[in-house]
This record gives C-alpha cells, structure tokens and sequence, in this order.
C-alpha cells in the first residue's frame, strides 16, 4: 500500500511539474479559436488506432453501457453497473464477492468472460475468474462499458470464450476540472470520489483521483444475523492524455488500491496439529471472522500512430502488481504485458487488422493447510499473434471478417481460435448477422497445481480422521467452445431499436473433479476435461423512447443447458456443476424519466429466475427473485446534483447467489442512500 | 457502521498524501482547448468561428449574454467551457446545457442539437420555427430536415451543410463568405 500510494504521489508529483513547465510554454501557442475559419476547415481530424466501429455494423452481440446509463443506475461500483447489460449475470454472493457471466458458467470463480479495463486484463491466473472487488475506479470517469456476449477470442484472446467486458475510461482532456461526488446510506455507509483534471501542457491533459467506499454487512439466514462481510476500500489513480502531434497520441496511466474486506467462514483444522484438539471429530472451525487484504497496483502506458495513408498502429505496455490474502492463502501476481496492433488497407475493400501480444505472470503463493498451489512459485509467458481481415464483398451491403488468434501458453502449447462472421446492412434500419468461432479457455494455475483440503472425514477408533484433497492434474487442459450465432438489428422507426442475439455453444473438455482412489485406498478428487455440452439462449435488448422525456429499456435473456459425461469419467464419480447456476430466463424493464430540466425519475424493475445449482461445489438451490430500484435526482443548479436512491426495494433481504466452500449463504439487504455530486 | 482497522494507519496517512497532491494540483491554470478529441474540439471552434459569420435580429438581443445551448448529450466535454472567456458582439459567451427542448428560451442565440436528440428532431425543430434562434447539428441529414447548419464530416474534415430558406424564415443572415465553403441544401418534403 505505501508503495502503491508513493508511486501515486511522486506521479502526481512529476504531474505537476509538467504543469507547471507545460504552462509557460502553452502561453506562447496559438489557441485554435483564433485560427480563421478556412483554417480550421483545412485541419484534419484524427481517429483512433483501433478500429471503431458503429454498433449497427458490428457482427457480434454487443451491448453498451454508457455513461449516462450508469450515472442514471446510481451504482457505486463497476460489478453492480454490469446489471444494466442483458444477458450478463450478476449475482451477489456477499458484501465483497460477486459471481458474474455471460451466457451461463456462472460461480464465485466464473472463467468464461474476459475482463479489460483500458485494454488491461484483469482476470486472475489463479483461477481464471475476476476478483470482482478489486476492480473499479471512479464510474463518473468511465465513457463506457463495451459487453461483447460470446466468443471474442480473435481480437482478444484466451477466456473470452463465453464474453468479453471491456471497461474504457475517458480521455484526460474530457475530465477536466474538479468533480465530488459523495453519498451515505444504510448499506452504503459511506462513499466518496474526488477527481481534478488540469491541462499539464499544450496538448497534455491530466487527471487525478480518488475514491473511498465503505460497505455494511449483508445478512446471514442461518445465524439470523449480521453476515459479517462489511468492506473498505480506497483507491486512487490519475491518468495523462496527450495529442503530441496530429498523427501521434499517447496515454499513461495508472491506479493503485486497497481493500480491507472481512468474511464469516467455516475453515478446516489441521487434524495433525495439537491446537486442533478442540475441534474434532470435525475438524471444522465455525464462524471465523476472517480479513481480506486485497491491494495492488498497476501502470499503463499507450502509444497511438496514424499514417497519412489510413494505417495505424497502437503500442501498449503495463504492469500489473496484485496481492490477496485471506486466511486459507495469500497470492502474489505480477504481470508484465506488451501489445502491438497494426490495421492498414492492403488492397481496396479489405480492411486488415494483426498484431501480437507478449505477456509474463510471475506468481508467489503462501501456502496453508487449506490449500496449497504447487510449486508455490512460477513464472510462465505467453505470446499470441492475431490477423483479421475485413472483406467488403458488397460495399455497404454485405461484410465478411476472417480473422485468427494463434496463442501459445506454457501449459497447453499452441491454441488455434479462429472466427468467421458475415454482416449483411439490409437496409437502413436492418442488420443481419452470423457467425461461427471456435475459443478455449486455457487451465488456470489451480487447475494445474493446487492441493485443497475438501473434506474431513471422521473415522471410528483409533484411526485418525480421512482428508479427502482436491488436485490439479498437470494433464488438464484446454476447455472448447465451438459457437454458432445468428443477430438481428432492427430500428422499425426512430425512437424505437430492437437488438436479438441467438446462440448455440458446443462445448468439449469442460472442466471435471473426478473422484479417485489412491494406493492405500484413500479418496481424492482430481481435475479433469470430462464433460461434454451444448447450450442455447437469446438475448434480447429494446430501446423505447416513446416521449422526448421518457426512454424505456428492455432486456431479457434466455439460456438453455444441457451436459454429460464422457466415457473416460472415472467410474467412482465425479463432480461436474458446470453451466447450472443460470436461471433460465431474466428480465429487465428500466424506465428513465426527465420531469423537468432540473428533475429525473428512474425505476428499474428487473427478474431472476431460479438457478438450479449455484455454487460449485455447495449445490445449493436459489429461488427466483424480484427486484426494484428507484432513483430520484434534482439539479437545483447546473453543477450541482443530488439524489436518493433505494436498491432491492421489494425485501429486506434475499439470496442471490452462494458461494464456494467455505462460505455461508448471504442475502443482499435493502438498501437507500443520498448522494451529492458537484462540479466544479 | 464500520471503520477502517486493518492497515488503517497506512490508509489514512496515503490519503492525507494524495489530498495533499490533488491541492497542489488545483491552482493550475485552466485548461486553453487544445487537447479535447480532437473531432469535438473542432466542432467547438467552429461554433465560435460561425458567429462572426451570422447576423442576429436586434429585437432579439435581450439578456447581457450571448446563449450558446446544447440539447441532450453533450458530446463537447470541456472544449465548450473555453468559450466562455470569449466575446460575441461584446457580449460574454455563456454555455447552457439543456435536457429539454422546452427549456429552450430567448437566451439561446445558438442551440446545438445533439445527437441523442435524433428521434425527435421533427417535432424539435418545428417547435423552433421561426424563432431567431441559429440551430447547430452534426446528426445526418440535420439541414435536410429543417436544421440551419450541418457538420459532415468528410474522410479527414469537416465541413458545412446549409439550409439557407430555415435561416431567412428566423430572420437570420448568413454572410456571403460561409456560404461559398458551405454546400446550400434545402428542405425535405416528408
């Protein structure tokens, strides 16, 4: 932490200084609106490196949240504002912990769906999933959030196989000035962001922040109490933007954070260690109050060239440092990722993209009785190359993209994710798509090395007690999807959209724990790829403006599951819950409402299903849930906002989710908070 | 109601740091508009430069400001802003950011429509009709459908779209210069 924060400061620090040389000299420059107008006419306007795309010519499921979506949802952290996205899952396991997906495989450790945050990767090797409270930066900040539903392992690579969210925060130059925005309620003991944004020279802006959120406990229905998992966490960052030349534009940027997060568990006692004593025949401690320290630190930096021709290319570097300890492990990461793209025009009609990426995980474990990652120490790399051509087979009509990701990794060697995708522009308010695309999900280091401490198992006199371990298995490899979608696009009149996405995934090799028994006769469970897969589903999102005043969201999401075992599944048994703990069917009905210039009311109604089997090893069953949120702001100056919310109106409390082992069920609590927000 | 216990010291102390680096950070000088993406940052200027360019009703000279409103998104970010330490005809320019379209009074000498706007453009402009009020758009076919002007944006520029008969009817001139950079379009039937 103290590292992270000096890193901050003497950032901020040097910041600074570049303001203050920056300013002598931006004093000298011409501003723009004193150039005559024929002038300004003959100026070029650059685009970004990456290729942006208009939503309606995208041949893929993508949604987008925006920034007016999210301030309008009254969401204080970046897990919760992914609710606003159909077809994304977000379940809340407790105060801390998150378990969300996209088209299904859904847990505490979901590991089908790539995060990014400013085309950094946030997933962690260990387990291949997010740590959901560790991810989050100043929401009034984020342009938007991009949610690819499907395989989007062309463009970016290994676990995008059943999606992609892809955060992007906006330009410095946008952020300018001072923002706070401050709220407190019941759930929401406290919470604060402060941002300042400057011009550090001519053409260099910059912006600094922080942010400060305290969260209450939820509710813990097996003690009919307080469930014990009340948060902390502050972070800050700062991020400079520059337009060095016209063709030239480079970024930095870099966040660091900590959280003070606390969990209610049952833990397993070491039955070889004396002190345990009190705790058999069961070796199980009840009710531990245990913390987690979650902090880290990242640096980001981004090149962008654009030729005179129309090529361009984007060179990014960053380093990531994350560090996790709870009282069964502590995990150490850190990430050295190197980036390279490059579209260009080869021939006329052809819009090509490639590019390769160069990435080193070292990791450090410290490892418990509970659980153990062997050998507690690695360093491993990754490279990858992508091409993606873009063929106009009937200019704007009729699109075709081609395009594979070649990425090897140190477990399973070479992988081969290729994807085709036709794009018809049927007309102007008509699109068609499809596409069909293979993706992986390569094993995670838990997978590969972990010993974990499933069960104790009490035997009669005077043998001692059975330790039942789960093993990673250095033969476990690749998860495979093959995936086939159909998309239609459809604006039947100006203030109404419709987007429907239809999919079949097949699935091979997915994730096992076969049970097997040892020399001596003694029961492990070991990882393994032995269950087979298909599921279907659709999403569907409309877009309703019936009134200049009034705009209603619709989004529902369909998901259908089926599995089985393959013959070389051991035949003592196995434990494969992948793919239930998505309800069938969920709903969304948002209605934004402007009363006045100064006034806005906005509900939110929205439905779970029931999700067969949540958790993956716990099995337990959630019931279907209903729930509503209110917001309610006014802008007595242009300024200033201030506004109540209430979340999860209709209990006081319900399950959405539970979570892995050692975990108990926790339901979300009702929850109403004021906030101001003022510019200035 | 929970504080900070673990590492709270740390916390605490790193906060005070940060705080201290976010003051020496504000009396930097605010921000000339140079660095804004640069697409919205032309359009600004260009907003500027068309007032030289226009002539307004005098009748319709009423506050001590010169108006330029934006409805619904704004787009602009704080390239906007830097207008305001400029002049039009003496008068102090002043931003105003507008939800509505009802909200749009006699204080706007310039009204931007933006594209979040688009489904409702028709009724939009017909509500406008007449008033001396010079609409701005970058959505397509603006100037077509009754706004005044229209930015295109061409493969690398940006350039003017005219709709010179919804400008005579408001009572506004539009001097010979920008329309010989401009292209003159009229009216939709619909």
């Amino acid at each position: 932490m103290k590292n992270m924060l000096k890193t901050i400061v003497r950032t901020a620090l040097a910041a600074l200084l570049l303001a203050c040389a920056g300013g002598a000299w931006a004093q000298g420059k011409e501003d723009i609106l004193d150039l005559p107008l024929e002038d300004l006419l003959s100026l070029e306007v650059t685009s970004a490196a990456r290729k942006e795309q208009r939503l309606k010519e995208t041949a893929a499921s993508v949604f987008v949240i925006t920034r007016e979506d999210i301030r309008r949802s009254g969401v204080t952290r970046i897990p919760e504002a992914l609710r606003l996205a159909p077809g994304v899952q977000v379940s809340r396991i407790d105060a801390n912990k998150w378990a969300i997906s996209t088209r299904g495989f859904n847990n505490q450790f979901a590991n089908m769906l790539l995060v990014m945050i400013d085309g950094r990767t946030v997933y962690s090797p260990t387990i291949s999933g997010v740590y959901w409270d560790a991810q989050d930066t100043m929401l009034e900040d984020i342009d938007r959030i991009e949610v690819i539903r499907g395989p989007g392992a062309t463009l970016w690579g290994a676990n995008a196989v059943n999606g992609v969210i892809n955060i992007i925060t906006r330009n410095a130059a946008e952020t300018q000035g001072g923002l706070l925005v401050a709220g407190a309620g019941n759930e929401e003991s406290g919470y604060g962001s402060l941002r300042y944004g400057g011009q550090l020279a001519t053409n260099v802006a910059g912006r600094v922040y922080l942010k400060y959120n305290d969260n209450d406990a939820f509710w813990n229905p097996k003690i009919k109490s307080d469930a014990g998992d009340q948060w902390q966490s502050l972070r800050g960052g700062f991020r400079v933007d520059s337009d060095a030349t016209d063709r030239d534009s480079w970024t930095l940027q870099g966040d660091a954070y900590r959280s003070d997060e606390h969990q209610l568990a049952n833990y397993w006692a070491d039955p070889g260690d004396p002190a345990s004593a009190p705790y058999a025949p069961w070796y199980v401690i009840p009710l531990v109050d245990d913390s987690v320290d979650s902090r880290g630190w990242n640096l980001l930096g981004r090149w962008e060239h654009s030729f005179t021709s129309g090529s361009a290319l984007t060179l990014q570097a960053y380093v990531d440092h994350t560090r996790r300890a709870e009282a069964f492990s502590t995990q150490v990461h850190d990430t050295l990722d190197l980036d390279f793209q490059h579209c260009f025009q080869p021939l006329k009609g052809h819009d090509l993209v490639w590019g390769f990426n160069l990435r080193y995980i070292r990791d450090d474990f410290e490892n418990t009785f509970m659980a153990s990652i062997i050998p507690d120490h690695q360093d491993f790399s990754l490279y990858s190359l992508f091409v993606q051509d873009e063929i106009d087979l009937m200019p704007d009509r009729l699109r075709l993209v081609l395009g594979s990701k070649f990425e090897h990794n140190e477990y399973t060697g070479l992988e081969v994710q290729p994807t085709a995708r036709l794009l018809w522009l049927a007309n102007e308010r008509t699109t068609v798509w499809t596409s069909v695309s293979r993706a992986v999900r390569t094993p995670s280091r838990a997978e590969r090395s972990a010993a974990i401490v499933f069960l104790i198992q009490p035997m009669p006199d005077p043998y001692p007690p059975l330790l039942v371990y789960g093993y990673g298995n250095d033969d476990f490899h690749s998860e495979e999807l093959l995936a086939y979608e159909l998309g239609l696009r459809y604006q039947p009149r100006d203030n109404l959209s419709l987007d429907l996405s239809l999919y079949y995934h097949d699935y091979d090799e997915l994730e096992t724990l076969e049970v097997h028994g040892d020399a001596a006769g003694i029961p492990y469970l070991a990882f393994d790829n032995n269950l087979l897969a298909d599921s279907q589903g659709a999403e569907l999102s409309v877009d309703w403006q019936p009134l200049e005043w009034w705009r209603l969201q619709l989004g529902y999401s369909y998901y259908r599951f089926s599995s089985s075992l393959s013959a070389s599944s051991s035949p003592l048994g196995a434990i494969a819950p992948n793919g239930l703990a998505t309800p069938g069917h969920q709903y969304s009905l948002r209605s934004l409402m402007d009363l006045g210039s100064d006034l806005s009311l906005d509900l939110w109604l929205y439905h779970m299903g029931a999700i067969e089997q949540s958790g993956y090893l716990s099995g337990q069953p959630v019931p279907a849930y209903t729930g509503f949120n209110l917001r309610l702001a006014w802008r007595p100056r242009e300024n200033l906002e201030l506004s109540l919310i209430g979340r999860d109106l209709l209990d006081d409390h319900h399950l959405e989710f539970v979570g892995e082992s050692y975990l108990m069920p926790t339901e979300i609590e009702r929850s109403i908070y004021a906030q101001v927000r003022l510019d200035f | 109601m929970s504080s900070f216990s673990l590492g709270g010291k740390y916390l605490r102390k790193g906060m005070r740091r940060l705080l201290l680096a976010l003051l020496l950070l504000l009396p930097m000088e605010p921000p000339p508009a140079m660095a804004v993406s640069s697409e919205y940052k032309l359009k600004a200027a260009l907003i500027y430069k068309l007032t030289r360019f226009v002539e307004w009703p005098r009748e319709n000279r009423t506050g001590g400001s010169f108006g330029i409103c934006i409805l619904g998104r704004d787009d602009f970010g704080s390239a906007l802003d830097a207008l305001e330490s400029r002049k039009v005809d003496g008068l102090p320019i002043r931003i105003r950011r507008l939800v509505q379209s009802d909200a749009v009074d006699s204080s706007c000498q310039i009204l931007f429509v933006s594209e979040s706007k688009r489904p409702f453009l028709h009724s939009i402009l017909a509500s406008l009709k007449g008033r001396p009020i010079l609409t701005i758009g970058d959505l397509d076919g603006f100037a077509e459908k009754g706004g005044m002007i229209e930015f295109v944006r061409g493969r690398q520029r940006i350039g003017f779209r005219i709709n010179l008969q919804q400008a005579d009817r408001a009572g506004l001139k539009i001097a010979a210069p920008l329309l010989e950079l401009s292209t003159i379009v009229e009216t939709e039937r619909t």
